[in-house]
């Protein structure tokens, strides 16, 4: 029987792309002054501290592949980028209170940053490496960061109130655990 | 064990250990030796093993006329390239080879590995051209042995599969060929003739080679790739190659061990254009006279020169051949027709003539320097004379009978400069010929001009002929025959020289700066007095004027109202079977205040065929003065000094 | 004991796996899974982009009944002046048919206009481009030059069901083959690196040498030479700036300064070739 507290990651997918749905929306605005916010960090993110490692990477597939039909990279790209941030930060978690609100930001931030090196590898490694404005991209990262310190905590609470929604508590299934 | 034993091994243990030491201190002094004393060296060799440098050749320096006129230009080539050093065309060469080997093993046939690299390399090359060959609706095919010694040689350069495509042909593939495909456009400067066949001999052609790299280029040591480069073959390409030649760009390039380019260079210098040039010619009166010549296919020279600054203003040399047959490259066929046409040679500068009648000029100046004769003096023409017991005629069988010098020179009278060589000597003949340059080369700046020009002397003919010297060579050489022999530059310099009774040397083809003019060497006067001088150039003005002057036909009289002074000639040349002869015409103008000279010659095309100066050579130069003093109509006032006046006082 | 180290490993097991299988996957899963994907969301965002529309709308409703009627004279009078252009329009089409006549001269290819709504846009530092509200059921091609009223937009990348991808001119990966206006010389243009804030620009290589700024308030324009294939002649691409020594000696490089509103535009037309079987 299809049990959503085993499917999590489809609450938590479903967040996602709300969020980048949103966050194409402010694109579409700052591409006037050429400028692009990414939050896969965060996405990231909330995956990986709050989702077992399966249902976290559940949740960034569907993800990373809507992102990688979008973007001119080659196919599944992000997708390669994402699992490897995800397991990264699923590595290191046991060693962090995942419940704190600064380190959320902290990690969404980091991985925000990883991505930004990634894309510019693969960018780089192609043969338009050369054109790309490292200045131009590290404006975008800190317009991204910003971005993010901001909407990081409500994006996390409301990714765990949906999921709460749905009769799903992390809080109590974490404490449960330890 | 035993504490005896155990001190056995203890003893051997130590043994180990000392060698152990040993061994190690030896890594580790080896190791350091290396990584210290050693380091630079293996840095070197790692760099020579790791970089290729690129060397490109700059495009050559332009070519201007006085007037700015562009006259040689570097014309864009576009061509559809292929970069073999890619990774994506090296994997396809690869992946086509096996393919070969293995429908070679499938059909049981033998086969030679280097065959099928180079069958795999063109397939793969010739699929790339296909898909162009569709875009363009063109049938190019790849040549299969080319291409693979330039990918063993020149693996790093771009490879042209198609190296003439048109504007449109260029757009296309602009747009159509994605922008890190491994096909690319690519465009190359080659040698551009706008005005064709025109001063074709003096402009000179070029060709293709191998460059040598200046000094100071980074990278020396490192394994060189390099294109061709263009090179002055000969005219003025040639004479100035340094400064017109572009100065080389440099790119090095670090790879891998399977030969790849990584993406960028480490080091780029962009190649540089070379310098251009101004040249003195005027392109207008360069073309008027090849027109004249070419109207009635005549052969031979023409040099004009401002006598202001001694530029060559125009030097024809005819026949001649389109530049841009020889540019970009020179086929074998176009090669061969210039040579049977016998179109090489730069008459102007290259091939000695007989002077014909223009020399009676010096031989004027000569007696009358000489004191042997004045403006005054007169001889009798009875159409014949006899020198030595052997008889001398006038030309044309003409009774000239007193003829005074202007008359002489008017009516070309032999038999008047016959009595006045005799009178004065072959000695002082030559000498005066020598003062006037007519013995060495001008030094103008061009390549190859001839040191072929004689002027006799009884010492010469000893030399030369083992023979003396009779009254007769003297007559002859009275009239510009003989062995005398000058080039039309030469002609025309002498002629600048008695328009301005000072002696010019060292014509310019290129356009001199006024600083350059001021560094010009002073000319040295003619040693002519003022009222001898003017009785010369008012014969030579009467050549041209008077209803009876031998350049009467040329209609001189009226170029726009400047005054003309000439000299018509008839050189004859003795050929197997008879004469030929060549006609010869020199002139100055405006004849009070000279500004322009010019000599030509139209050769005689059949033997024994009859061909004057009046008429066959003085037409021309008809046209060539009428468009000179059309563009300078300042030139037929008075001059007030200018930078050049003051340069030649 | 075995179990416990493998779970502690899962998250390296699992990235390994992924890598792999997405290595060896074949192509047609991973261009079905991209379709897929790209097709799942593309009504969330062109519906998105009909909520823009919507909003343009109300905003204009709420402009008062003198600001309206304004724009209606202002509009008035450019169709006017448009339309006094169209009569002028026809009548050098019917010269140049005739001169074409004249002259057998291969007739011009002329161009069907998609109009198209811009659904998003996606400008950052790696590359500049936009989806439209039109795809192959709208006859749009791969490779299409977009154009709006200021000039060249940019060309059809991706054609989708019902949206279309448009790579901007500031690309680097887009070529097109110019002319100056006034000069028939083909210099090639591609897109430049990216800058914040500013206007989005190219790179002119192939300038003749004797091209110069001479007023540089008045540059030299760059514009579509038609000579491609692609792109119909005399569309304007940008304007040139800052002329610099080219790679290889013989011509100038040049940085292009392209149309500050190709950044925020929110329509385009899609050009379409019409065949003359086709007409």
């Amino acid at each position: 029987m299809f049990s959503l507290s085993k499917n999590r990651w489809l609450v938590v997918s479903m967040g996602h792309f709300i969020a980048l749905f949103l966050i194409t929306q402010l694109n579409y605005y700052l591409a006037i002054v050429s400028m692009n916010v990414i939050i896969t960090g965060m996405l990231i993110s909330y995956s990986a501290l709050m989702l077992s490692y399966s249902q976290g990477l559940f949740s960034l597939i569907p993800i990373a592949f809507y992102l990688d039909s979008k973007s001119p990279l080659p196919f599944g790209s992000t997708l390669a980028i994402t699992v490897a941030l995800h397991s990264l930060v699923v590595g290191f978690r046991n060693r962090l209170r995942r419940e704190s609100i600064p380190l959320g930001i902290f990690v969404s931030q980091s991985v925000n940053l990883l991505i930004f090196l990634g894309y510019s590898f693969f960018i780089a490694s192609s043969p338009f490496g050369h054109t790309v404005n490292y200045f131009h991209t590290a404006l975008n990262l800190i317009l991204s960061s910003i971005v993010v310190a901001i909407v990081n905590q409500s994006f996390f609470v409301l990714q765990t109130e949906a999921l709460s929604f749905f009769g799903i508590r992390l809080a109590e299934e974490q404490r449960e655990s330890r | 064990m035993t504490p005896e034993e155990h001190q056995k091994y203890q003893a051997r243990l130590w043994i180990f250990y000392a060698i152990l030491g040993v061994i190690i201190l030896t890594l580790v002094g080896g190791l350091g030796f290396r990584q210290i004393i050693e380091s630079s060296a293996y840095a070197e060799k790692e760099k020579r093993q790791n970089q290729r440098r690129i060397l490109t050749p700059g495009p050559r320096g332009n070519m201007f006329d006085r007037d700015g006129r562009l006259v040689v230009a570097n014309r864009p080539q576009f061509s559809a390239v292929v970069h073999l050093s890619d990774e994506s065309i090296r994997r396809a060469f690869r992946a086509e080879y096996l393919a070969l080997v293995r429908d070679h093993r499938e059909r049981g046939e033998k086969f030679r590995s280097r065959n099928l690299e180079i069958q795999a390399r063109a397939n793969v090359i010739q699929s790339y051209l296909d898909n162009i060959n569709l875009m363009l609706g063109r049938d190019d095919k790849v040549e299969a042995r080319s291409l693979s010694r330039h990918f063993e040689t020149n693996t790093y350069l771009p490879y042209k599969i198609i190296d003439d495509l048109s504007r449109e042909e260029f757009a296309i593939l602009l747009e159509s060929e994605p922008i890190n495909s491994a096909v690319d456009v690519y465009v190359s400067s080659v040698r551009h003739y706008p005005y064709e066949s025109a001063a074709a001999h003096t402009l000179g052609y070029v060709s293709t080679s191998l460059l040598e790299p200046r000094e100071g280029l980074p990278g020396s040591d490192l394994r060189t790739f390099q294109s061709k480069g263009i090179f002055g073959r000969n005219g003025i390409e040639k004479f100035y190659d340094t400064e017109l030649q572009g100065s080389m760009g440099t790119e090095i390039w670090t790879i891998d061990v399977n030969g790849y380019k990584f993406s960028d260079p480490i080091q780029r210098i962009f190649p540089r254009k070379g310098n251009d040039l101004q040249l003195s010619l005027d392109m207008d009166l360069q073309m008027v006279a090849e027109e004249q010549f070419d109207k009635y296919e005549s052969e031979g020279a023409l040099v004009a020169i401002d006598l202001n600054t001694v530029e060559i203003l125009a030097m024809v040399s005819k026949p001649d051949f389109n530049l841009n047959d020889t540019s970009p490259s020179f086929s074998t066929r176009a090669f061969k027709e210039i040579e049977e046409r016998g179109a090489w040679e730069n008459k102007a500068i290259r091939r000695p003539y007989p002077p014909g009648s223009p020399f009676k000029l010096v031989t004027a100046i000569a007696a009358l320097k000489a004191g042997m004769i004045d403006e005054n003096t007169v001889f009798d023409c009875q159409n014949q004379m006899m020198v030595s017991g052997m008889k001398f005629v006038c030309h044309s069988g003409n009774h000239h009978g007193e003829v005074s010098l202007r008359d002489a020179i008017k009516k070309s009278c032999n038999i008047y400069f016959y009595n006045a060589a005799l009178k004065t000597g072959v000695d002082l003949l030559s000498q005066e010929a020598i003062f006037l340059g007519l013995d060495k080369p001008t030094g103008i700046n061009l390549p190859n001009e001839t040191r072929h020009m004689i002027v006799p002397s009884k010492e010469y003919k000893k030399e030369r002929h083992q023979a003396s010297w009779y009254p007769g060579d003297t007559a002859n050489m009275a009239i510009g025959q003989g062995f005398l022999l000058t080039t039309p530059m030469q002609m025309a310099l002498l002629t600048g020289s008695i328009a301005r009774n000072e002696v010019i040397t060292q014509p310019s083809i290129l356009k001199q700066s006024p600083k350059e003019l001021v560094m010009r060497p002073a000319p040295r006067p003619l040693g002519l007095p003022p009222s001898l001088h003017k009785a010369v150039v008012e014969g030579m003005e009467k050549v041209v004027q008077d209803g009876d002057g031998t350049g009467r036909f040329a209609n001189l009289r009226d170029v726009d109202g400047a005054r003309i002074a000439g000299k018509t000639g008839t050189a004859q040349v003795r050929r197997k079977g008879g004469t030929i002869e060549h006609a010869w015409f020199v002139a100055f103008a405006p004849a009070n205040d000279p500004q322009i000279a010019l000599a030509l010659i139209v050769e005689g095309k059949n033997l024994n065929e009859g061909h004057g100066g009046g008429t066959n050579a003085a037409p021309i130069a008809h046209y060539v003065l009428r468009k000179y003093f059309e563009k300078h109509p300042e030139d037929l006032r008075p001059q007030t000094p200018t930078i050049a006046n003051v340069a030649l006082p | 004991m075995f179990r416990k180290q493998l779970v502690q490993f899962r998250p390296i097991i699992a990235l390994v796996s992924v890598v792999v299988f997405w290595l060896l996957a074949p192509v047609f899963i991973k261009s079905l899974l991209k379709t897929t994907f790209y097709e799942f969301q593309a009504p969330v965002s062109v519906t998105a982009s009909y909520i823009r529309q919507l909003q343009d709308f109300w905003s204009g409703r709420l402009k008062s009944k003198d600001d309206l009627y304004e724009a209606a004279q202002d509009l008035a009078r450019l169709n006017a002046a448009y339309e006094l252009k169209v009569v002028e329009s026809i009548s050098l089409e019917k010269e140049v048919a005739r001169l074409e006549e004249l002259l057998q001269l291969p007739s011009r290819p002329t161009y069907r206009y998609e109009i198209a709504r811009v659904v998003e846009r996606d400008f950052n530092s790696w590359w500049r481009r936009m989806v439209i509200r039109k795809g192959s059921v709208h006859n749009i091609q791969h490779g299409a030059p977009v154009v709006f009223t200021g000039g060249v937009v940019g060309r059809v990348q991706e054609v989708r069901k019902y949206t279309s991808v448009v790579y901007l001119i500031s690309n680097i990966d887009i070529r097109l083959a110019v002319v100056l206006e006034g000069d028939n010389r083909v210099i090639s243009f591609t897109g430049a690196q990216s800058t914040a804030f500013g206007n989005p620009r190219g790179l002119a290589e192939y300038v003749p040498t004797d091209i110069k700024i001479s007023d540089p308030r008045n540059p030299p324009r760059l514009l579509t030479s038609g000579l491609g294939g692609v792109f119909p002649p005399g569309l304007p691409v940008g304007y040139i700036k800052n002329l610099r020594q080219g790679a290889g000696g013989m011509f100038l490089d040049a940085d292009v300064e392209l149309d500050r509103r190709l950044t925020h535009l929110s329509e385009v037309a899609v050009l379409t070739p019409i065949l003359e079987s086709n007409p």
